[in-house]
């Protein structure tokens, strides 16, 4: 068992973190498959995975926000796999019905147009809900194991910060300040703070600052919900029931990524239990002498590629600090036959 | 540039700054995130919102500045540049501003596309090469002008998102170069991405890049099969030999799929890439187009 299916088999969630194109997603899905033959009730969350990946666990055809059952694995034992994908929009709509006090607000809340903004951009929400959507799934009875396929380097780490991040928004006093002429608290904006919200919204327009005062006004006596919520998801987070592990490939920028992230979660007191290294070459025997050119120059170049990776990993402090767990690249053409070869070296 | 994570996106940027460096251009080579290796491959110091000089002036009159332009200190560029600075109450300021753009998501990015437009329509740079954002990333970063212009809000932003549309849409101001390696995913990628810019976003696109195309080795199959070796090395060889046919069928969807001219980048054989690395590439580079 790798220290990943140990990491996997001591808690009830495992986030995985690291830069784009390192294979997280695979990793998140093969981590599932292997965590489902040993008998746990896996849901994969994935936020942006790649087309190929989709089809092949089955999320082509659905609602994103759907949890569907992978389908055609025989290695799934007494366990069961399902996955989703993250779908920003659906999950703050859904937050909002739940905490608005009338149908009517969340209906004017759906209306304005910041809103209408926030649910159709991708950047900047799809971090907060991936935490929400995280604290759904592990209270959803149907699982007793989350698996985290996070968004690419930095935004990863956002997924851990955005219920602060919200509640430090929520009592910044600016905040307050425009919601003030309903709550009496106008002296709270000092005259410096009412200078520069002029001045910006001369920069910005005068509409665009109106709208986020509605927005905001909107918002009012629904902050006690989203706090409650915010602060949940962050306890959730640092409890021991939620495992981290960081994954890179053996090439210089990833692992810079990847000490970063690592820097990062230790600085909010979290411990990545292991560093994955996926698609390791592994150097090969030399080629008889006699081989033919074109057989000793394939095993030339795989060598000289696997012994530069092999001198970017060892000269690396990351990977002398953390359990490794190497995976070798995979040789299998069909999608979710690498998927099961992946989780077999787990 | 664009690209799915992983198929070289930055270092296909450094690429084409150092080719059009040679052929005597003024070129600006710009970050938008913080995490890029882009300084690292000229061996100069981390990049930093003012210009760094990653290449000195050429014979021909080429050199590369270095910047990194990240989403907020565009806006506070902008800001500063509207009159903002004069405040000395910087955590009100702040403040402020965050407030308005968590509410108007976008805001931050529509500031950055401004400076590089600003940065070519001065004049500043023959040439502005952007490292952009990964994949799926580069068309909601490249959708953000018409989103806000949609979304009416009048004054300044609105001019801004306008400009911006305006720029994106002017074939002989902006491209999209779309880099992409010869395997199954990335292509796919490749080709929904680029009919997502051009029908989504309608940036023109300048031509593919194929980056980490293996040399084809004669012989090998013949010789893979008459010859035994350890097992460790005829795995070896048998990759190879997938890879070679899986990048001709990649190729071949590349060319049915995308009525674009191509230029293929040869696969380093090094897992850490230097300056040496980019040159070799840029004489590719330029090589494809001729």
């Amino acid at each position: 068992m790798s220290a990943l299916s140990r990491s996997a088999a001591s808690g009830d969630a495992v986030v995985l973190l690291g830069a784009g194109g390192v294979g997280k997603t695979s990793t998140s899905a093969a981590l599932g498959i292997a965590a489902a033959a040993s008998g746990r009730n896996v849901v994969v969350l994935t936020v942006d995975p790649a087309k190929r990946l989709v089809e092949t666990l089955g999320l082509g055809s659905t609602y994103p926000s759907e949890v569907v059952a992978v389908e055609g694995l025989d290695v799934t034992g007494a366990g069961s796999l399902h996955a989703t994908m993250l779908d920003p929009g659906h999950t703050l709509t859904s937050l909002v019905d739940e905490f608005a006090p009338s149908p009517a607000r969340a209906a004017a809340i759906h209306r304005n147009r910041l809103f209408q903004s926030l649910v159709t951009s991708l950047s900047g929400l799809s971090e907060y809900m991936a935490a929400e959507r995280f604290r759904q799934l592990l209270a959803d009875p149907r699982f007793d194991m989350v698996i985290v396929d996070t968004p690419p380097a930095q935004n990863g780490v956002d997924v851990l910060d955005a219920p602060a991040r919200l509640t430090d928004l929520l009592d910044h006093r600016l905040y307050r300040a425009l919601l003030a002429p309903r709550r009496g608290l106008l002296r709270t904006l000092n005259a410096a703070t009412q200078l520069a919200a002029r001045a910006i919204g001369k920069v910005v327009g005068a509409s665009l600052l109106s709208d986020v005062v509605e927005f905001f006004a909107l918002f009012e006596g629904m902050d006690r919900g989203f706090r409650d919520r915010a602060a949940e998801v962050d306890e959730l987070l640092a409890s021991n029931r939620t495992r981290f592990a960081l994954v890179t490939i053996g090439r210089p920028e990833p692992i810079r990524t990847a000490t970063w992230l690592s820097d990062q979660l230790r600085d909010r007191g979290i411990v990545p239990d292991c560093l994955v290294v996926n698609r390791r070459l592994t150097p090969s025997a030399n080629a008889p002498r006699s081989a033919h050119p074109a057989i000793v120059a394939a095993i030339d170049d795989h060598n000289q590629l696997a012994e530069s990776e092999t001198e970017v990993l060892n000269s690396s402090g990351l990977v002398q600090g953390y359990k490794v767990v190497e995976i070798n690249e995979s040789d299998e053409e069909d999608p979710l036959a690498a998927l099961i070869q992946m989780s077999t070296q787990l | 540039m664009a690209g799915k994570g992983g198929v070289g996106k930055t270092t296909v940027g450094a690429t084409v700054a150092v080719a059009a460096a040679r052929a005597g251009a003024k070129v600006q080579l710009i970050e938008l995130e913080g995490q890029s290796q882009l300084a690292a491959l000229f061996g100069a110091p981390e990049m930093r919102f003012e210009p760094t000089t990653l290449i000195e002036r050429n014979d021909a009159g080429g050199s590369v500045l270095g910047r990194r332009i990240t989403p907020d200190e565009a806006l506070m560029d902008y800001l500063g540049a509207h009159g903002l600075d004069r405040f000395t109450d910087r955590l009100s300021v702040t403040g402020i501003i965050d407030v308005v753009t968590t509410a108007a998501v976008g805001l931050r990015d529509l500031m950055a596309l401004g400076k590089i437009r600003q940065i070519a329509d001065r004049g500043e740079a023959d040439l502005v090469v952007v490292d952009g954002p990964a994949a799926g990333h580069a068309i909601s970063f490249l959708r953000t002008p018409a989103g806000l212009a949609r979304a009416s809000l009048g004054g300044p932003v609105h001019s801004q998102a306008e400009a911006a549309m305006e720029f994106l849409a002017d074939e002989s101001r902006c491209r999209v170069q779309l880099v992409c390696v010869p395997e199954v995913t990335p292509v796919t990628e490749c080709i929904d991405t680029a009919y997502a810019l051009e029908d989504e976003i309608g940036v023109a696109l300048a031509p593919l890049v194929v980056n980490q195309t293996v040399a084809q080795l004669k012989g090998l199959v013949t010789a893979g099969r008459a010859t035994s070796l350890p097992p460790s090395a005829e795995a070896v060889v048998e990759r190879r030999i997938a890879s070679t046919r899986i990048q001709k069928a990649q190729l071949q969807r590349l060319n049915e799929g995308l009525p674009l001219p191509q230029i293929h980048l040869p696969h380093i054989l090094s897992a850490r890439l230097d300056r040496h690395h980019i040159n070799t590439l840029a004489d590719a580079y330029a090589g494809g187009f001729k």
